[in-house]
């Protein structure tokens, strides 16, 4: 909610003091010349340098870094993924273990947790946990997901991420160089091709640090989709998305039909009236208490021509948005123009009230059609839900029967059937964002070039893009320099677009059916439905990927 | 009663402005005119909208160097220059308040509010008790969400035209017309 005040107006005098010339010419210096190259990165760069080399003089003997605790990542819609704050006590050579509202378990072995001198702490401590699990988490969490293998860019496809850090009285605290913490992650993809990766806030990348043991192979995945792929719910799935699909071919053509509002005469350009039978031209008969001004590139328009009376008249509807071409013509000369039906007056006004009463009209029509649009989206989320929920059930199930033995494991298996999630294993020996993921190529088999409109057809500036697959946990980032290379997909995946357009406070999304109407084509223009930043937070993963 | 707004030109004065950016382009110290005739309307669009004076003064400097920074890339649609540099101010006073939505503020004057009860079409002087009416109105406002208010502002305490508005939030005129409509419905269920 905004705060309101109401206050009389600054005086002129007042805000003048303010103005300085100067300081936009300096600031804009600054926003012309790269950060690297500007005097205040230099000399931060030469004080920071001292205060390294001071603190490896002084202080030898510290263990734990202060500085590279945690990188702060920013959500690109400015919507972040809260943190659980869990509070625990740690007991001195007590193991201590938690478990997070989403089921994650954290085993903190004793004599784990030290203060940035190295200390062993005990009493109460504060944790801050929070995960990202699927599409719209990653999105959300601003983390980056790219990663350099070997010099080929890649993107990672994650089986699950975490962010823990821990704090007493507000001061981090670290996990001891000889320790690990067990975090048994709550997670949501089911597959078992993934490596443990660490975020190393210093360096500002994704460090390998093992191989991930769990999940499900393959051709136990594969048993599960085809005996899920014969479940009514899975007809329901398809035969929502053929209606929503319709639908958004019925919206598009609504939005072709938007009424079109009437332009007022400018009397600085030329115009004219045409007077005729309407009986012998009908066609004119819409064109009645119509001007026609003559569009600003037309060459051919003449005032004598306007004085002429001429045998027969043609209009037709031009290229050109609003615009139209009349030719007059008589035995010895035919005469053609661009022009543009206007109101003059009194005219103008009943047009506009004509046309504000169409457009109201229009946009209930529309309305309700993207109500019902919406309904449908969510009916299809929840059943989409539904059917990755007994996929996961399923594998889980199929787990039981390997008849796991290890007490831990059989423990896990068990809250995994209550939480109705796959656990994945890590032992971390750092506080900061661990992460279960798969490198992949990124998108490259072919390339179009973006052109992005809203629903009625405006074009739309878009600022940052992201690559959303639908049939496994990757995001791709990529900027308005990576489009103005054009759009990277393969042919035959599933992808949505989630694209930022930050005067809009929104997000604008891109169907899969777009994707998979591209043909090949070299430029393809999309079709964005906006979702405003706070909607887009209270929907679902499921109804994002519906859209 | 509002005085007539400031934000109107003649096309005349769009085309000087033009050729003073066209001018600009080749050297930014031409940017100077520009910055002397719209300082004061871009410090007090944004002082209505942030508490502190010194806040404002700061983003107002951003935002002319933002303008600058960008004017290479000014695309003239016959708009005037106001327009164009609105929408950058728009902007940066939503990363503004992206930092810290407690930022959120407007001022507003009671000759504003009584402008928009005697100007809008939907009759909103009809639901408001004459006595609580201005208690009543920012109450409502407060209640409305971002774009609505937004819409409020410009259309009634900025007494900008719908093409003007429509080329600040970036759509089109018919939808700033009928967006303002629906906003002024909703204040008026609000306040009801």
């Amino acid at each position: 909610m905004k705060k309101i005040d109401i206050k009389n107006k600054f005086s002129d005098e007042k805000a003048l003091k303010h103005k300085d010339f100067n300081k936009v010419l300096s600031k804009y210096n600054r926003l012309k010349t790269p950060f690297y190259r500007s005097p205040k990165f230099l000399s931060m760069v030469a004080v920071s340098t001292f205060v390294i080399m001071l603190i490896f003089m002084i202080d030898e003997k510290e263990a734990y870094s202060n500085g590279s605790y945690t990188a702060i990542y920013h959500s690109p819609i400015g919507i972040p993924i809260e943190h659980e704050l869990i509070e625990l006590t740690i007991e001195k050579d007590k193991p201590t273990q938690v478990i997070t509202n989403g089921g994650t378990v954290i085993n903190i072995p004793e004599n784990t947790l030290v203060d940035s001198s190295g200390n062993l702490i005990t009493g109460k401590i504060d944790l801050k946990y929070r995960d990202f699990l699927d599409q719209k988490e990653v999105f959300l969490s601003g983390i980056p997901m790219n990663y350099d293998s070997n010099g080929v860019k890649m993107n990672f496809k994650s089986g699950g991420m975490f962010e823990m850090l821990a704090y007493q009285n507000e001061n981090p605290l670290y996990i001891a160089n000889d320790k690990k913490v067990k975090v048994d992650l709550a997670s949501m993809q089911v597959e078992d091709d993934y490596n443990i990766y660490y975020f190393s806030a210093e360096e500002k990348k994704w460090m390998y640090k093992n191989r991930d043991k769990d999940g499900f192979t393959k051709e136990e995945i594969a048993k599960v989709d085809a005996e899920l792929k014969n479940h009514p719910k899975a007809a329901t799935k398809q035969k929502l998305m053929d209606e929503k699909d319709k639908l958004t071919d019925s919206l598009m053509a609504m939005y072709e039909q938007t009424p079109t509002a009437p332009i007022k005469l400018d009397i600085n350009k030329h115009s004219f009236n045409i007077n005729a039978n309407f009986n012998d031209f009908p066609i004119l008969k819409a064109f009645k208490k119509v001007k026609f001004q003559v569009s600003d590139g037309d060459k051919n328009f003449h005032p004598k021509y306007a004085e002429r009376r001429w045998n027969s008249v043609e209009i037709e509807k031009a290229s050109k948005k609003n615009e139209y071409t009349v030719c007059f013509s008589d035995f010895t000369q035919k005469v053609c123009f661009a022009v543009i039906p206007v109101f003059d007056g009194e005219n103008f006004e009943k047009a506009q009230a004509m046309h504000d009463a169409l457009y109201n009209n229009f946009m209930a029509n529309v309305d309700s059609v993207e109500d019902y649009k919406k309904q449908v989206r969510k009916q299809l989320a929840e059943e989409a839900k539904e059917l990755e929920e007994m996929k996961r059930l399923a594998l889980i199930k199929e787990r039981e029967m390997r008849r796991l033995e290890k007490e831990r494991q059989k423990k896990l298996q068990e809250m995994a059937e209550v939480n109705n999630k796959i656990y994945r294993e890590f032992e971390i020996n750092k506080f900061g964002v661990w992460n279960c993921d798969k490198p992949e190529m990124l998108p490259s088999e072919q390339k179009t070039a973006p052109r992005f409109v809203d629903n009625q057809q405006q074009e739309i500036d878009v600022n940052m893009a992201y690559l959303v697959m639908l049939d496994k946990n990757n995001v791709v980032k990529l900027s308005t320099l990576d489009l103005a290379k054009g759009l990277p997909y393969n042919p035959g995946e599933n992808y949505t677009l989630w694209t930022l357009i930050p005067d809009k406070n929104a997000v604008g999304i891109v169907s899969n059916k777009q994707f998979q109407n591209i043909n090949k084509q070299p430029s393809t223009t999309f079709n964005m439905e906006l979702i405003g930043y706070e909607d887009f937070k209270k929907l679902s993963t499921q109804e994002l990927l519906n859209i | 009663m509002i005085k007539e707004s400031i934000y109107h030109k003649t096309t005349s004065i769009i085309n000087l402005e033009y050729e003073q950016i066209k001018k600009t382009q080749q050297n930014v110290a031409d940017f100077a005119p520009l910055y002397d005739s719209y300082f004061l309307a871009i410090f007090n669009y944004v002082l209505k909208r942030v508490q502190d004076e010194h806040h404002a003064a700061e983003i107002t400097s951003d935002i002319f160097a933002k303008a600058l920074f960008k004017i290479s890339t000014y695309n003239f649609k016959g708009l005037p220059f106001s327009s164009w540099l609105y929408r950058i101010a728009r902007n940066q006073l939503i990363d503004f308040y992206r930092k810290d939505k407690s930022n959120k503020y407007l001022q507003v004057s009671e000759e504003e509010l009584n402008y928009l009860v005697d100007n809008s079409e939907n009759d909103i002087e009809a639901v408001v008790d004459k006595e609580n009416k201005t208690q009543q109105l920012v109450l409502a406002l407060g209640k409305l969400s971002d774009d609505n208010i937004e819409l409020i502002e410009l259309k009634f305490f900025e007494n900008r035209s719908y093409k003007e508005i429509a080329e600040i939030i970036n759509t089109n005129e018919n939808n700033a017309r009928v967006k303002t409509n629906r906003a002024l419905t909703k204040l008026k269920d609000l306040i009801k």
